[in-house]
C-alpha cells in the first residue's frame, strides 16, 4: 500500500511540469514578441520556473522520504 | 573467472586489434586507392576501435567490481556519518570543509602570486576574475538595490560555494549541496539576511508594518510565509542536487561498469550544468527576497 | 532515514554556517576586496582620466576658436590691405601711365615744335641764303648788262614762288 503512497506524493510534479512548459511558450511568445526584452523576459522566466519547481521538488523529497519509510 | 567474462573480453580485444590494425592499414595505404572511400573506412574503424574498446574497459571493470546493482540503489537523504575526535561529522560537512581548505589554498596563491602581477590592461586569467567580480557585484546591485559591498560578496561566496559542491561531485564524493543540513543552514543565512537588511534599513517597526502591510489581518500569514522561506529554498536547492546525485547513482547502478564513458556525458548536465543554475536560482530568490524586504 | 538522528543537527547546522562564514571570511579578504580595490581604484583613475581629457578637450577647443577668430581677423586685415594696396596701386599705375603719356606728349610736342621750328629756321636761312645767292648770281648776271630793277624784282618773285611751292 505504501508504494500508492509514494507514487501519489509524486502527482504533483505532472501539473508543475505542464505548468513551467506552459510558462516556457509563453516566455517564448513574449521573446518572439519583443525580441529586445529577452533579457528581462528570460530571468523573470527562470524565477517563475524556480517557483513551480519547488512544487515537483517537494513531491520528490516527499515521495523519497515515504519510499525510504517504507 | 567465468567463461562468459572470458569470451567477452578476448572477444572485444580481438575485435580492437582488429579495427587498429584496419586503420593503420588505411591510414598508411596510399597509391591507386579511392582516398573517399579510405577516409570512410578508416572512420569506420575508428569507431569500431573505440566501441570495442569501451566494451573492454567496461568488461573489465565489470570483472573487477562486480558490476552493477541494477536499480536497487541505496538512497540516504541525509549523508553518512563519521566521527571524528568524539564529534559524530556528516560526510558531507567535511567535505565542505575540504571545499574551505582547497578554496582558501586557491585565494592564497591568488591573492599572493596572481594579484600582484595584475595590470591595468586586463588579459587572461585577470580579466576573467575581474568579470567575474565586476559581473557579480553588478547583478547583485541590479536586483537588490545598493545596499553594501558585503552582500555582493556574501553571494560571490554562494556560488563560489556551490561551484565548489559541483567539482566535489564530479571527483566522486557526496555534493554538500545534496545534504538539506547544508542547504538549509545556507538557507537559514539567508534568513537572516532578510531580516538583519529589512530592519537595518526600515527598523523593527518599519519591517513589522510592512508584514502588516493591507491590514494587520495578514500578519501571521505573511510571517508564516516569511518562516517558509528558507524552507523552500533549502528544500529547492536540496532536492535538486539530490535528484541529480540519484539520476547518476542509479545510472552507474544500472550500467555498472557499461557506464563508462555515459557518465562522464551525463554528469556535464547533472554534475555541472544543474547546479550552477541551481546557485543562480538561489541567488536570484535570496536577492528577490531581500529587495522585498527591503521596499 | 536511519542513522538520523534529531541531537546531530544543531551541531551540523553549527558547522555548516561556521564553514560558509569562514568561506565568506576568505573569499572576501583574499579574493573580493583586493580585486574590487583594484577595479574601483582603475575606475577612478579612467573617470579622472576621461574628466582631464574633457577638460583638456574644451581647453583646446576654446583656444582653437580663439585662434580661428584671430586667423580670421587676420585675413580680413590681409584682404582689406591688399584691397587698399590694390587700389592704391591702380590708382598710382594709372597716375604714372598718365603722367608718362604726358610727358610723353610733351615730349613729342616739344620735338615737334623744336623740328618745326628748326625747319623754319632752315627755311629762312635757307631763303635768305638762296636769296643771297640768288642776288650774287643775278648781280653776277644782271651786273653785265642790265640795270634794270625790274629783273630783280623779277628773280626775287620766282624764287618766292619756287621755295613756297617747295615748302
Amino acid at each position: 500500500m505504501a508504494i500508492f503512497a509514494v507514487a501519489l506524493a509524486l502527482v504533483p510534479a505532472l501539473g508543475a511540469g505542464i505548468m513551467m512548459g506552459f510558462a516556457t511558450s509563453k516566455a517564448v511568445d513574449a521573446t518572439a514578441r519583443q525580441p529586445e526584452a529577452s533579457g528581462k523576459i528570460s530571468s523573470t522566466l527562470l524565477l517563475g520556473l524556480a517557483l513551480t519547481e519547488s512544487t515537483a521538488i517537494y513531491s520528490f523529497v516527499i515521495a523519497l522520504i515515504l519510499s525510504t519509510k517504507v | 573467472m567465468n567463461t562468459a567474462m572470458t569470451i567477452k573480453l578476448s572477444v572485444s580485444a580481438f575485435i580492437f586489434a582488429v579495427m587498429l590494425v584496419l586503420h593503420v592499414f588505411f591510414k598508411k595505404r596510399g597509391g591507386d586507392a579511392d582516398p573517399k572511400k579510405d577516409k570512410r573506412r578508416r572512420r569506420l574503424t575508428f569507431y569500431g576501435m573505440v566501441f570495442s574498446g569501451w566494451f573492454f574497459v567496461a568488461a573489465t571493470v565489470n570483472m573487477l567490481t562486480g558490476g552493477g546493482n541494477g536499480l536497487d540503489i541505496p538512497i540516504e537523504l541525509l549523508s553518512m556519518r563519521k566521527t571524528l575526535f568524539g564529534v559524530s561529522f556528516a560526510e558531507t560537512t567535511l567535505t565542505s570543509f575540504m571545499i574551505t581548505a582547497v578554496v582558501l589554498v586557491l585565494a592564497l596563491i591568488f591573492r599572493f602570486a596572481v594579484f600582484p602581477k595584475f595590470a591595468d590592461e586586463p588579459k587572461g586569467f585577470q580579466s576573467v576574475i575581474e568579470t567575474l567580480v565586476e559581473a557579480m557585484d553588478n547583478f547583485v546591485k541590479g536586483i537588490a538595490g545598493d545596499l553594501s559591498d558585503e552582500l555582493s560578496a556574501y553571494m560571490f561566496t554562494v556560488a563560489v560555494y556551490l561551484i565548489g559542491c559541483a567539482v566535489a561531485e564530479l571527483l566522486g564524493s557526496r555534493s554538500p549541496a545534496s545534504d538539506l543540513e547544508t542547504t538549509f543552514s545556507m538557507a537559514l543565512i539567508t534568513f537572516t539576511l532578510i531580516n538583519y537588511y529589512g530592519i537595518k534599513k526600515k527598523r523593527l517597526s518599519g519591517r513589522i508594518k510592512s508584514l502588516a502591510s493591507p491590514s494587520p489581518m495578514i500578519l501571521p500569514m505573511k510571517m508564516v510565509s516569511d518562516l517558509a522561506f528558507p524552507v523552500s529554498l533549502s528544500c529547492r536547492l536540496f532536492g535538486n542536487m539530490l535528484g541529480g546525485m540519484i539520476v547518476m547513482d542509479l545510472m552507474k547502478s544500472a550500467l555498472g561498469g557499461y557506464a563508462v564513458g555515459f557518465s562522464a556525458l551525463a554528469g556535464i548536465y547533472f554534475n555541472l550544468f544543474h547546479p550552477l543554475i541551481q546557485a543562480y536560482i538561489f541567488i536570484v530568490l535570496s536577492l528577490t527576497f531581500i529587495r522585498e524586504a527591503t521596499e | 532515514m536511519e542513522g538520523f538522528d534529531i541531537r546531530n543537527l544543531p551541531m551540523d547546522l553549527i558547522l555548516n554556517i561556521l564553514n560558509i562564514v569562514l568561506l565568506f571570511v576568505i573569499v572576501r579578504a583574499l579574493v573580493w576586496k583586493p580585486v574590487k580595490k583594484f577595479l574601483d581604484a582603475r575606475n577612478e583613475k579612467l573617470k579622472k582620466a576621461a574628466e582631464s581629457a574633457a577638460a583638456d578637450k574644451a581647453e583646446a577647443l576654446e583656444t582653437k576658436s580663439k585662434y580661428e577668430a584671430l586667423i580670421a581677423d587676420i585675413e580680413k586685415t590681409a584682404a582689406e590691405t591688399e584691397e587698399k594696396a590694390k587700389k592704391e596701386a591702380g590708382m598710382q599705375a594709372e597716375k604714372i601711365i598718365a603722367d608718362a603719356e604726358k610727358k610723353a606728349e610733351d615730349i613729342k610736342s616739344d620735338a615737334l615744335k623744336s623740328a618745326e621750328d628748326e625747319k623754319t629756321r632752315a627755311l629762312e636761312n635757307m631763303r635768305s641764303d638762296v636769296v643771297d645767292l640768288a642776288f650774287s648770281i643775278s648781280e653776277k648776271l644782271i651786273e653785265r648788262n642790265i640795270k634794270d630793277g625790274d629783273n630783280m624784282k623779277i628773280a626775287e618773285k620766282f624764287f618766292d614762288e619756287h621755295l613756297s611751292e617747295g615748302e
